[in-house]
C-alpha cells in the first residue's frame, strides 16, 4: 500500500484541514439543510428552553391531561369500591380492554430504547436529537403498561401475589405461569430502560445544572442528579464504554420482553393463540407502533417547544423510512399467521377467523385499512418530508395497533369451545375511561419530564457538531461527519 | 495545598497545542486533565493509556443475577416443595426464562456500578471545574506544585490561545 507521500503532489486529494480552510475562506457555512449548524450558545438555549420556559399551549395541554387523568383515577376508584361488576369482564371473557391496553403499551415501549440502542451501535449520525425523547417514551409507556395488571386484578391489595414472596401457606411463587415470567421481564426491562435513560442524561443534567440560574428551584435536584459530573476525559471514556454495554444488553432484553408477553397467549392451548409465530409477530408489531409513537412525540415536541432547529425534517424523514420498513414487516407477519391457519383449514381456527370477520368486522377492516394506507402513504417522498402528515400517520398507526391488540385478545375469548358460552364483550364506560386516561397519564408524565430534565440530547448533538465540518464539493457545500475510529 | 490552573479554549486545536509545551516543561500526563461538554476522541488533546475493565463488573453482575434467578425459580421450589402429579420440582423452561432476565438485569446493574466506580461518581465535592465547558468550550486543567509552575502554565496557555486562565487552590 502506498503512503500519501508516495503519490505525486498534483494527484493527491487535499487534506480535510485544507478543504475546511478553503471552505472557510470562501465563506461557506452550513445552511439550513445541514444538521448541527447552530452555535453552541444557541444550541443550549434551544435545547433547554423546554425546561426553563413554559408556553401557554403547554399549560393548556397539561391541565387538560391532568383532568382526564383525574377522571380515570375516579373511575378506577369506583371500580375498586363497586367491584369488577362495573366492567364487562365476565365468563368466558376475563381478558378484555385492560389486557389489550397492557399489550399495547408494552409494545409502544419497545422502540424507545431498542431503536436508540441500534442507532447508537450503528453510529447513525441522525440519531442524536431523537434519542432522549425515544428513551423517555420507553420508561413512561412501561409505567403505564404496568398499571393495567394492577387495575385488571380488581382487588389490588392482593397485588403482592405477583411478587416473588412467600405467601400465607409459606409457598413461594411458582414461576410455571407465563404471567409470572411477564412480571419478571417487565420489571427487568423497566429497570434497564430507566438506567439507560439516566446514563444518557448524565452529561445533559450537568449541562442543565451549569445553565440553571442559582435561584431557580431546579438547581438543587439538578446538582444532586448530576452526581458531580465534570466531563473529564476519563469520565467520557468510561461513559462511552458503559453506553456501549448498555446498548448491547438492552438489545438482548427488549425482544425477550414482548416475546414473553406474547407467551401469555401462545403458551396456552387456546386456538389462534397457540402459535409459534406470536413471539416475533408481537416484537415486530411492538417496534412498528413504537416508531409511530416516537414520530408523533417528536412532531409534538417540535410544535409545542419550537424545536424545529433541533428535530429537523430530515430526522423525521429517516424515522418514517424505518416506520415504512416495520409496517411492511408487520404486514408480512400478519399475512403469514393468517395464511397458515387458512390454508391448513383447521376447523377451530377457521371458525374463529370467521367469527372475527362477522362480529368484529368494522374493527378488523379499519385496522387493516389503516395499515395498508400507511404503507402506501409512506412510499411517497412528499409524505415522508411532511411533519403534519407524519403526525397523522403516527396517530393512525397506533389506533390501528391498539385495535390489533384488542382483536388478538378478545375475539378468541368470546368464542370458546362450548357454543353456549359464545358471547359479546363491549368494554364498559369505566373500562373505556380508564384506557383513555392511561393515554393521558402517559402524555402527562412525558410533559412533566420535559419540565424537569433536558429532553434534547445536547452532549450527543455537540459531539456530532465537533466531529463534523463543512467542505466544498463541486458547486455545492456538504457537511462531513467524522468518526474517530475510521 | 495543590494549585490548579484552568485554561478555557474556544477550539480543540488550541487546547491540543498547549499540551506539547507543557510536556516539554516536564508536566506529566497525570498532571493534566481535559474537561469538555461532549466526548472528544481519545488523543485529540490528551491520550489516556487506560483500559477500563468494565467487563469485570458486568460479569460479576451477571453471575449475581444468575444466582438470584436460580434461587427464585429453582431453589425456592426445592426448599418449599409442592408435589403435583409427579412433575419435576423445578421446571426447566421457567427456570431458563427467569435466569435469562435476572442475568441481564445483573449485567446492566453491574455496568452501572462500573460507571460509578471508574468515573468516580457520585462526587458532590467542589473539584476544580469551569461551567464554560457547558457552552462548548474546552477546559485544560493542570495541577501545579508552586508559584513558578503556576506562572509557567498560565503563560503557555495564553500563548496557545486560551480565552481565560483561572487559578484554583485546593486543600490536599
Amino acid at each position: 500500500m502506498s503512503s500519501r507521500e508516495d503519490i505525486p503532489a498534483d494527484e493527491r486529494l487535499p487534506a480535510v484541514e485544507t478543504v475546511r480552510g478553503q471552505a472557510l475562506d470562501a465563506g461557506i457555512q452550513a445552511g439550513k439543510e445541514s444538521d448541527f449548524s447552530i452555535s453552541e450558545d444557541r444550541l443550549n438555549d434551544i435545547s433547554l428552553r423546554p425546561m426553563f420556559y413554559t408556553t401557554k399551549t403547554y399549560y393548556v395541554l397539561t391541565i387538560i391531561l391532568a383532568l382526564i387523568v383525574a377522571w380515570g383515577a375516579a373511575c378506577w376508584g369506583y371500580q375498586i369500591v363497586m367491584g369488577m361488576g362495573v366492567t364487562d369482564l365476565r365468563h368466558p371473557v376475563f381478558w378484555g380492554l385492560y389486557i389489550s391496553a397492557f399489550v399495547f403499551w408494552v409494545g409502544v415501549s419497545h422502540s424507545g430504547t431498542m431503536v436508540s440502542s441500534i442507532l447508537r451501535l450503528s453510529k447513525a449520525n441522525w440519531r442524536r436529537p431523537i434519542l432522549r425523547g425515544a428513551e423517555a417514551m420507553t420508561v413512561f409507556s412501561l409505567l403505564v403498561a404496568g398499571l393495567f395488571p394492577v387495575i385488571h386484578v380488581g382487588r389490588l391489595w392482593r397485588i403482592y401475589y405477583m411478587f416473588p414472596l412467600p405467601n400465607q401457606r409459606e409457598l413461594w411463587v411458582n414461576f410455571r405461569s407465563p404471567l409470572a415470567w411477564d412480571m419478571a421481564a417487565i420489571f427487568v426491562y423497566l429497570t434497564s430502560a430507566f438506567i439507560f435513560l439516566f446514563v444518557g442524561l448524565l452529561p445533559d443534567i450537568a449541562l442543565a445544572r451549569d445553565y440553571c440560574p442559582a435561584k431557580n428551584w431546579r438547581k438543587g435536584y439538578l446538582k444532586f442528579l448530576a452526581l458531580g459530573w465534570r466531563g473529564s476525559h476519563r469520565q467520557w471514556i468510561v461513559y462511552e464504554k458503559v453506553s456501549l454495554y448498555l446498548a448491547i444488553f438492552i438489545l438482548m432484553i427488549a425482544p425477550s420482553v414482548h416475546t414473553i408477553v406474547s407467551w401469555d397467549f401462545a403458551m396456552s392451548i387456546t386456538p389462534n393463540w397457540h402459535t409459534s409465530i406470536f413471539g416475533p409477530y408481537f416484537v415486530v408489531g411492538a417496534i412498528y407502533s413504537g416508531i409511530a409513537g416516537v414520530i408523533t412525540l417528536m412532531v409534538t415536541l417540535r410544535w409545542i417547544f419550537n424545536l424545529d432547529e433541533i428535530i429537523r425534517v430530515t430526522h423525521l424523514t429517516n424515522l418514517s423510512k424505518v416506520l415504512l420498513l416495520m409496517s411492511i414487516m408487520w404486514g408480512y407477519f400478519y399475512f403469514t399467521e393468517f395464511i397458515t391457519s387458512w390454508y391448513g383449514n383447521n376447523p377451530t381456527e377457521t371458525a374463529i377467523w370467521r367469527w372475527q370477520t362477522d362480529r368484529f368486522g368494522p374493527m378488523l377492516f379499519t385496522m387493516l385499512g389503516i395499515n395498508i394506507f400507511s404503507i402506501a402513504a409512506l412510499a411517497f417522498d412528499s409524505v415522508r418530508k411532511s411533519p403534519g402528515k407524519l403526525f397523522v400517520i403516527g396517530i393512525l398507526v397506533n389506533v390501528a395497533m391498539f385495535i390489533e391488540r384488542y382483536l388478538i385478545v378478545v375475539p378468541v375469548l368470546t368464542h370458546r369451545d362450548n357454543p353456549f358460552t359464545w358471547t359479546d364483550y363491549i368494554p364498559s364506560f369505566v373500562e373505556s375511561s380508564i384506557a383513555v386516561a392511561a393515554m393521558a397519564w402517559f402524555l402527562l408524565l412525558y410533559a412533566l419530564f420535559v419540565k424537569i430534565l433536558p429532553i434534547v440530547t445536547v452532549s450527543d448533538i455537540r459531539e456530532g457538531n465537533a466531529l463534523s465540518c463543512d467542505m466544498a464539493f463541486g458547486n455545492r457545500h456538504i457537511r462531513v461527519h467524522g468518526d474517530a475510529e475510521e | 495545598m495543590s494549585r490548579h490552573v484552568i485554561g478555557i479554549f474556544e477550539k480543540i486545536e488550541n487546547a491540543a497545542s498547549a499540551v506539547r509545551p507543557l510536556e516539554r516543561e516536564s508536566f506529566k500526563k497525570e498532571d493534566m486533565e481535559l474537561l469538555t461538554g461532549c466526548q472528544y476522541p481519545d488523543g485529540a488533546v490528551i491520550e489516556e493509556d487506560w483500559d477500563v475493565p468494565l467487563w469485570k463488573f458486568a460479569v460479576v453482575g451477571g453471575l449475581l443475577g444468575l444466582m438470584v434467578g436460580v434461587f427464585l425459580a429453582g431453589a425456592t421450589q426445592w426448599w418449599m416443595n409442592l408435589d403435583v402429579g409427579g412433575k419435576p420440582m423445578a421446571a426447566l423452561p421457567p427456570l431458563g426464562v427467569i435466569c435469562y432476565e435476572t442475568t441481564l438485569l445483573g449485567v446492566i446493574l453491574g455496568s452501572l456500578a462500573g460507571l460509578f466506580w471508574f468515573a468516580g461518581l457520585p462526587d458532590w465535592t467542589d473539584l476544580p471545574y469551569d461551567a464554560e465547558i457547558s457552552r462548548g468550550k474546552i477546559a485544560l486543567l493542570v495541577t501545579c506544585s508552586d508559584e513558578r509552575q503556576t506562572e509557567l502554565v498560565r503563560k503557555i496557555m495564553v500563548e496557545s490561545g486560551a480565552q481565560k486562565v483561572t487559578l484554583t487552590e485546593e486543600e490536599s
